[in-house]
């Protein structure tokens, strides 16, 4: 510390010393001029008491009447007491109030000294006073009490020298003898008040560095508690929060699962959970590399938090699976907005991998119509998400959906039906390793055709099986040359002729895999036609498998609104005005009904969340 | 209810000075008034020219050989309790030399026993001192005597040597003229004073306080 401030904190110290001083002195001196006052009432009315037992009247002969002791005690005594008691109550602590307790209290001394027939007890009314009036720990009060006592004696002294000294000369000095005795006590209480402010200093000096020390302690504790605060806050936020997409992680999704199910149940209100899983997650990390894989993840996190409500909480489940709780929801609100992040995700072109597309699957479970605890509907909206998979991905799904109870029906089938997705999947990697374009138009295809399939409320299994053929209905262009796939013009009659053998191809690579070989049909018929002029056998209306015709369809619809080397994507409404004007010829009616029916329904949607 | 005070927490200088000067009048009243009460405890009562001699017709006889100490007294005066305690002092001093009579008033029409007060038994209590009643204050008036507490002091050949009040003021024991002019009158034969005031009530009710 610098001297000169060192100097400063000295100065402040004994100004804060004196302050405290000063009021506690102010407080010694309230207090003692109520304790006089009690005191001087009770005096007073003991010298009445005291009159009326020692004196209570004079006689004359037989006659007598009240002695002038009571009427002194009654009337002097009550002049005595009143000023010093006023003053006492109405200005308590003033410098005049406690002199003027002093003069008071030594003329009661004297009166009372006279009326108790000057004995010599009453004197150390006197002596007992002075030390009362020490409590004001103020000399000058016992100077006052002093010299009224002196001025007593001296007067008295001068006046009627019998009533002192017993004899009638007076002697000029001889009351200051009798004086002598007070100030005898006096220097013993001067020497006590100037001790006790000492003291009393000392006290205050060592209040007022305490005070510092305590004011410098709070200031340090306001400090830290601060850096513990802003510790803790950073502390909560790494515990509650995924370091990769900032979304809440699952400790804090938990945690607010736990709040909204308990407000739910108190309000009788339901909410809704959304389970989110990236589709072929892995595939799109495998091929970009993780960097790019973290970094869809956050983008994926970004988007689907721009689909959500205010109210509504994101957080990372783990891997690619994201969970959005949304409050006081109901089912179809809760589908709703997950069709609103499917849409949305699979519109977005994600920065990783240079705009590549991904789509998600999600499940919608509902509590408490769903689940009765948090484990429950967890449970609930996965196994609604892992329907939406393996009804053919991009899509959402409600745990109440009909299809999900005909996936449940079939549970003994489910590992034969996993090992079909996984060849199914494998093969799609080989589409994928050949041609980018061919492997992304043949999961919008499958997921399409899906679609088409669901407006057509067809069952579950074949359902399946059209998303199937849709994911593998270009299987067989792995066999078809680069040159005549990736050709920017026209293709040549021969080279026609070998793309015309990419259906055939395809339905015998699958007929040799048993899981798959319910596909082949389909995968064959695809470029069959409705009026019986397509390839490769000429097939027509109804005798063209119905998963080919599906196919077809989206197929055309995908081709169409994809932009190709040669040609740029036609808008949706472009493609469906092509669409019907080739139904009857080469595209089933029937499927278009489908189509046209999803597509409207879709439109009409599209306008209700615009409208909300 | 603390009065007026300013912006600072001091009270204003008019209502110091205000209550500075009340102060200065109470202080002046109250000096006053214990000034007249002191007035009137030095006031001494009334005294008659006394009886040279012992009254011959006073049914009380001096004691032969011994100094003989006559005190006439109100049986309530509270002053006259002082006078009594000085008595004790002087008997307890001239003992072996001293006689006393206390002569304690009792009026006419009096109730039996008015005179026997606490008064009295303080007197009966002291040695060597014969207390008796004075009816009507016929004693009193053989004596001369018209204030309670007034003391005669007689030598064996019933000579006055002394006549006064053994007290300094109105009820107030302590070193006085009066005692001290009989323990010099006892022990030397004569007192420079012959006489001192007597402080009491009206023993007869001629002089109403």
């Amino acid at each position: 510390m610098l001297p000169g401030s060192s100097n400063a904190s000295e100065k402040s110290l004994i100004a804060r010393e004196q302050t405290l001083c000063k009021a506690y002195q102010q407080r010694v001196f309230q207090q003692t001029d109520r304790m006089f006052a009690c005191l001087m009432v009770f005096q007073w009315l003991a010298a009445v008491a005291a009159a009326l037992w020692l004196s209570p009247k004079t006689w004359a002969g037989p006659v007598s009447q009240t002695h002038l002791h009571v009427w002194s005690a009654l009337f002097l005594g009550g002049l005595i007491t009143f000023y010093p008691v006023f003053l006492a109550l109405t200005r308590p602590g003033a410098t005049l109030t406690r002199h003027t307790i002093a003069a008071g209290q030594l003329l009661m001394s004297a009166l009372l000294i006279h009326l108790m027939g000057g004995r010599i007890e009453t004197h150390f009314h006197v002596f007992g006073s002075l030390a009362f009036l020490a409590f004001y720990r103020d000399w000058k009060v016992i100077l006052t009490g002093t010299l009224v006592t002196a001025a007593d004696h001296a007067l008295r002294g001068f006046l009627w020298p019998l009533s002192i000294y017993g004899v009638q000369s007076h002697e000029t000095w001889r009351w200051l003898e009798h004086a002598g005795w007070v100030v005898f006590e006096d220097v013993f209480l001067m020497i006590s008040c100037q001790s006790s402010l000492r003291e009393l200093r000392g006290i205050c000096y060592r209040d007022a560095s305490l005070e510092e020390s305590n004011r410098e302690l709070e200031q340090k504790v306001e400090k830290r508690t601060a850096a513990l605060q802003e510790a803790n806050a950073r502390l909560e936020a790494l515990a509650t929060t995924d370091p990769l997409t900032g979304l809440q992680n699952p400790r804090a999704i938990v945690a607010a699962l736990d709040q909204e199910l308990e407000r739910s149940q108190r309000y009788g209100r339901s909410c809704a959970l959304l389970f989110l899983d990236i589709d072929h997650f892995k595939a799109l990390n495998d091929g970009f590399g993780h960097a790019a894989g973290d970094s869809a993840l956050h983008e994926f996190g970004n988007v689907t938090r721009q689909c959500l409500r205010g109210i509504d909480t994101l957080g990372r489940w783990g891997g690619e699976e994201f969970v959005a709780l949304l409050p006081e929801t109901d089912e179809a609100t809760a589908l709703e907005i997950a069709e609103r992040v499917r849409a949305a995700v699979a519109a977005h072109s994600f920065s990783a991998g240079g705009g590549a597309y991904v789509t998600c699957s999600l499940g919608v479970a509902v509590y408490p119509d769903d689940a009765d605890s948090l484990s429950e509907l967890v449970e609930a909206a996965d196994k609604a998400m892992y329907a939406a998979k393996r009804l053919g991905r991009n899509q959402a799904r409600s745990i109440n959906d009909p299809l999900l109870q005909t996936l449940d029906s079939e549970t003994e089938s489910s590992r034969e039906e996993l090992a079909l997705q996984g060849a199914a999947d494998a093969l799609a990697r080989l589409v994928e390793a050949r041609d980018a374009y061919t492997s992304e138009h043949t999961e919008g295809v499958g997921a399409f055709a899906v679609r088409i399939a669901q407006a057509l409320e067809l069952d579950a299994p074949q359902i399946r099986l059209i998303g199937l053929v849709g994911k593998l209905h270009d299987i067989g262009k792995v066999a078809i040359p680069d040159a005549i796939l990736q050709k920017p013009g026209s293709l040549t009659e021969e080279e026609w002729v070998l793309m015309r053998t990419h259906p055939i191809i395809g339905a015998d690579v699958v007929s040799r895999i048993p899981a798959l070989r319910i596909a082949a049909p389909g995968i064959r018929g695809h470029h069959e036609r409705w009026d019986g002029k397509g390839y490769p056998d000429g097939l027509a209306g109804a005798a063209i498998p119905l998963a080919a015709r599906i196919v077809t369809v989206a197929d055309s619809y995908n081709a169409m609104t994809t932009d190709r080397p040669y040609r740029r994507a036609r808008s949706a409404e472009e493609a469906l005005e092509e669409l019907r004007r080739c139904t009857g010829a080469q595209f089933d009616p029937t499927v278009m009904d489908a189509l046209e029916r999803m597509i409207s329904e879709d439109a009409a949607r599209s306008v209700y969340r615009k409208a909300a | 209810m603390p009065l007026s005070r300013n912006v600072n927490g001091s009270e204003d200088y008019p209502l110091r000075a205000f209550s500075l000067i009340i102060g200065l009048l109470w202080l002046c009243a109250a000096s006053l008034g214990l000034g007249k009460i002191w007035q009137y405890e030095v006031r001494p009562g009334k005294t008659l020219p006394p009886a040279r001699r012992w009254p011959a017709a006073s049914e009380v006889a001096p004691l032969p050989g011994c100094y003989t100490l006559v005190m006439l007294a109100h049986p309530k005066c509270p002053c006259t309790g002082a006078s009594l305690t000085e008595l004790a002092r002087l008997m307890a001093r001239c003992r072996s030399s001293l006689s006393a009579y206390v002569l304690f008033y009792k009026p006419l029409d009096a109730p039996a026993d008015w005179e026997k007060t606490a008064r009295y038994s303080q007197a009966a209590a002291i040695p060597g001192v014969r207390v008796l009643t004075d009816e009507n204050g016929r004693e009193a008036k053989r004596f001369h005597a018209a204030t309670s507490g007034q003391t005669f002091l007689y030598d064996p050949e019933g000579r006055l040597l002394f006549s006064g009040g053994i007290t300094f003021a109105r009820g107030h024991a302590g070193d006085n003229a009066g005692s001290d002019a009989i323990s010099e009158a006892i022990n030397q034969g004569r007192a420079k004073r012959a006489a001192t005031p007597v402080f009491g009530c009206s023993l007869l009710g001629a002089e109403p306080k």
